[in-house]
């Protein structure tokens, strides 16, 4: 039992709660943003079992899973942008 | 060292922790946004001086700065694409001041002519309009 487990329990519980909220969110945008705090949330677990595993392969996957993040979103809000339908046309 | 490291570790996951329920509680999308981008940049932030002090080699300190630099860039930019988005597809919520809405309105009924005019976004067709104006 390393004292690292602490922070990734937390992790854990964040995680557990923004996919709550990708199940129950009301609207496309909420899902976005709440799959973008997930990934975060999985950076930050796989960087602490990086350090408690003592391994610096777990942070490449980090650094590249960072690097895709930025794709991933802009896709996502590309289909937002399609998805949703407008209330308000702009004249 | 170690306790210090996991202080800072998880003085980060509990940032996490507060946008993750924040997303939970909020009641639109845009307030949920703003408590996302923020607390897990800061979150992040956290958890990375974290991992450099409890892992103090060059190689993972390196590969920890890299990874918080690239979210760091990235975030606002992917915020603002979702906000955006957000605010075409008319999911203002409880939005009390629009002033994105005041610019259009100015702009396109021929008010100051001025600083609305750059904020519009749509087609094309608007700004052959506006050309013509």
């Amino acid at each position: 039992m390393s004292p690292i487990d602490l922070p990734l329990g937390i992790l854990a519980a964040a995680f557990a709660l923004t996919l709550m909220r990708i199940a129950t969110g009301p609207s496309l945008a909420d899902r976005v943003t709440a799959a973008e705090l997930a990934f975060v949330v999985l950076l930050a677990g796989i960087g602490l079992l990086a350090a408690r595993l003592h391994s610096t392969h777990a942070l490449t996957v980090a650094v590249i899973a960072a690097l895709l993040q930025f794709i991933a979103t802009a896709a996502l809000a590309a289909l937002l942008l399609r998805a949703e339908p407008r209330e308000h046309e702009l004249p | 060292m170690t306790w210090i490291g996991t202080g800072i570790a998880t003085l980060g996951a509990l940032l996490c922790l507060v946008a993750a329920i924040g997303l939970l509680r909020l009641h639109d999308a845009l307030s949920r946004l703003a408590v996302t981008t923020k607390a897990s940049t800061l979150g992040l932030l956290f958890s990375m001086i974290g991992v450099a002090v409890l892992f103090p080699e060059i190689d993972a300190v390196v590969k920890a700065a890299a990874t918080l630099a690239f979210l760091m860039l990235v975030t606002p930019i992917s915020g603002h694409l979702i906000g955006r988005a957000a605010y075409r597809a008319g999911l203002t919520g409880t939005l009390r001041v629009d002033e994105l809405a005041e610019a259009e309105a100015r702009a396109h009924h021929g008010g100051d002519g001025g600083t609305g005019t750059a904020l519009r976004y749509g087609s094309e067709d608007d700004v052959t309009d506006d050309m013509e104006d």
